[in-house]
């Protein structure tokens, strides 16, 4: 069998697998800065490991991981820390994906699903079950989730008019939608009594403090299953991407592709927010950054989740090491991302490009 | 069709068919009311009409962008709406009015994306798709520019690249929806120079939504004139661009004369000194819904 071709064709790569007659056409760049951020992500992570009581050498972490080094380390490292690490790390590349199939299908850049409304709907959907209905556990994680899906099925409904979707007023309705939420969380968090109160709004900002590994795994499983069909799907967004009419003549059933890169997108967001709540900005700043490292030519996916990985792994760091007192992941995400939100804003108020 | 004397100048099968069709956005409001029409195979059809008749939303029913409300438009025998729609894309192509480029885009990205029906994620550039797409890119004039950012291109060169985007598709039918909108004269020139090459060259059958009466008159085979979402003459410019159908259609005086260089006709609106009647027979108050179609960006 002839060994796999790689050349260029103006300005693209192109890959072909002469025996089954596979080709590929894309850019070197975004696999580089998948690469890049996915190894500058599981150094991080290796840092982050290594920190706490008792201290693991960087290197023994590696050595651990790699199924060697001190076995006494071994239950520190596997019981406790690598599935909060790990959760860290799958929530990024999960909130990075589905901010790169938001902002694409919208042609938005604000349209995130912590904009909105996903995460809104997860977090009122948490309030509500845990201080309403005492659910605890593994229920908690299906009410988020189920809520958050909830709010994307209605976001997308009331955003359709005439069976069109609009860019426009699904972001409109998903901020209101979002302001409503909060206010309805923020009730329920008052009629809460004190012991209820502390342990939601501790999910409410966000935290990693409580992962084990059924939430990592959730997050894991749902990546797995999720991702491959979104990269299947941007063949169909590259088409939507040039306007219903034109998608439709190249063949595209735009409407099926939209909810379908929708649904990947509030599945991956909800499933983040269910395991660890709402971990502020990521999608946006993993997404934009992603893009802005990647390049336009690219949907950029791939990018995206490795710059995501390393935006929460490294922001869980920081909390429990900068501060005297840890704190949870969501603040520090929301302290990077809420002033790259005003100047994305700023930037976009002056190409008008939210039109 | 409905004319004996007319003899067809091309007398190929038709491909694509329109029967009895009716379009619209909302019930009981047809944009396009009961038309029939056969595609002339082989030739450049132009549609005309004033504002709001119905000649775009013909288009986009003929390249299956709207379900008929009733009627069908046939695709080489079969209901263009029950074959699978990437077949369709493989024989008919469109270019709509506004297409738009994703930000930051290339020009042979954006090319490449019209071979769109012809892969699958797993056969994403075959030799057959380099050789189309590089053609495409020569024949509308834009290989110079491949690289480049469609952001970055004049009016005139955009189109030239959404042409080559519709002719990457390889398709033997293209619907072109008012190609020329927004460029000034050399470049309308210099895109239906492209469009009709497509015709003589390689046998393709066009269809395209044209405003200026004159230039629709020089490069149409076979000129259809619409009112109020029905057919009201066709044929060959020369018989039917006469002054009682520019009154019929336009509610325009207009006097014809014949282009000097080509013999096409020529429609001179006659100045009128107290400014007309400022009457439109098309717009019955259909203009609105026409503006509601298109939401904004």
């Amino acid at each position: 069998m002839a060994p796999p071709i790689l050349r260029r064709h103006r300005g693209a790569t192109v890959l072909r697998v002469p025996g089954v007659r596979w080709s590929f056409r894309f850019q070197l760049r975004p696999v580089l800065v998948t690469v890049l951020a996915g190894a500058a992500a599981f150094a991080v992570l290796v840092w982050s490991l290594s920190g706490g009581r008792p201290d693991i050498a960087p290197w023994e972490v590696v050595r651990l991981l790699a199924g060697g080094g001190d076995p006494a380390l071994r239950p520190v490292l596997f019981k406790f820390r690598l599935a909060r690490g790990l959760g860290a790390l799958y929530a990024g590349a999960a909130l990075g994906v589905a901010g790169v199939l938001f902002q694409r299908i919208t042609r938005n850049p604000l349209a995130t699903p912590d904009l909105i409304g996903v995460t809104a709907g997860a977090t009122a959907a948490t309030a509500g079950a845990a201080i309403v209905g005492g659910v605890t556990g593994v229920a908690l994680q299906g009410a988020s989730l189920g809520g958050g899906l909830t709010l994307a099925l209605v976001v997308y409904v009331l955003a359709r008019r005439s069976g069109v979707l609009s860019s426009y007023r699904l972001v409109l309705v998903g901020v209101g939608l979002t302001y409503l939420f909060t206010s309805i969380t923020a009730y329920l968090v008052s009629q809460a009594t004190l012991n209820q109160a502390q342990r939601t709004v501790t999910y409410l900002v966000g935290s990693l403090g409580a992962v084990g590994w059924f939430e990592a795994d959730l997050v894991r499983d749902v990546l797995l299953v999720t991702t491959p069909v979104a990269m299947l799907l941007c063949r169909g967004l590259r088409a939507v991407e040039l306007g219903d009419d034109a998608a439709t003549a190249l063949g595209t059933r735009t409407e099926a592709v939209r909810l379908g890169v929708l649904a990947c997108g509030s599945i991956l967001a909800a499933a983040a927010a269910a395991a660890f709540g709402p971990v502020a900005f990521v999608a946006l700043l993993a997404a934009s950054i992603g893009r802005g490292l990647a390049g336009d030519r690219c949907v950029g996916l791939l990018p995206a989740a490795a710059v995501g990985a390393l935006l929460v792994v490294a922001a869980d760091l920081a909390a429990r090491e900068l501060p005297p007192h840890e704190l949870p992941v969501g603040v520090v995400t929301a302290v990077l991302g809420a002033p790259f939100l005003i100047a994305l804003l700023v930037r976009a108020g002056r190409t008008g490009e939210l039109g | 069709m409905t004319d004996p004397d007319l003899t067809d100048p091309h007398p190929i099968e038709p491909r694509l068919v329109a029967d009895d069709l009716v379009l619209g956005y909302e019930k009981d409001r047809p944009i396009v009311d009961g038309i029939s029409f056969d595609v002339p195979t082989g030739a450049v059809t132009v549609l005309v009409g004033a504002n709001a008749c119905g000649k775009s939303t013909f288009l986009r029913g003929l390249a299956r962008l709207l379900a008929p409300q009733r009627g069908s438009v046939i695709l080489d025998g079969r209901s263009i709406h029950e074959r699978p729609t990437r077949e369709v894309a493989t024989l008919l192509g469109l270019l709509p009015q506004s297409p738009s480029a994703p930000e930051g885009i290339t020009v042979a990205d954006l090319v490449a994306r019209g071979r769109h029906p012809h892969q699958r994620w797993y056969r994403q550039w075959s030799d057959r798709d380099e050789e189309v797409v590089e053609h495409a890119l020569a024949r509308t004039g834009v290989a110079e520019l491949a690289e480049r950012r469609v952001d970055d291109l004049s009016g005139g060169q955009r189109q030239r690249v959404w042409i080559a985007v519709a002719l990457a598709q390889e398709t033997d039918l293209i619907l072109l929806d008012e190609p020329t909108t927004y460029l000034d004269l050399a470049h309308q020139v210099e895109v239906l120079d492209i469009i009709r090459d497509l015709n003589r060259t390689d046998g393709r059958t066009v269809v395209a939504v044209l405003h200026d009466l004159h230039l629709a008159c020089r490069y149409a085979d076979h000129l259809v004139a619409m009112k109020a979402g029905r057919i009201v003459a066709q044929g060959e410019p020369s018989t039917v661009m006469t002054a009682a159908l520019v009154q019929d259609v336009f509610g325009l005086n207009a006097q014809i004369i014949t282009d000097p260089l080509t013999g096409t006709p020529i429609v001179l609106p006659v100045p009128s000194d107290d400014g007309g009647d400022g009457s439109d027979p098309c717009d019955n108050g259909s203009r609105a819904l026409a503006g509601s179609d298109r939401p904004g960006p």
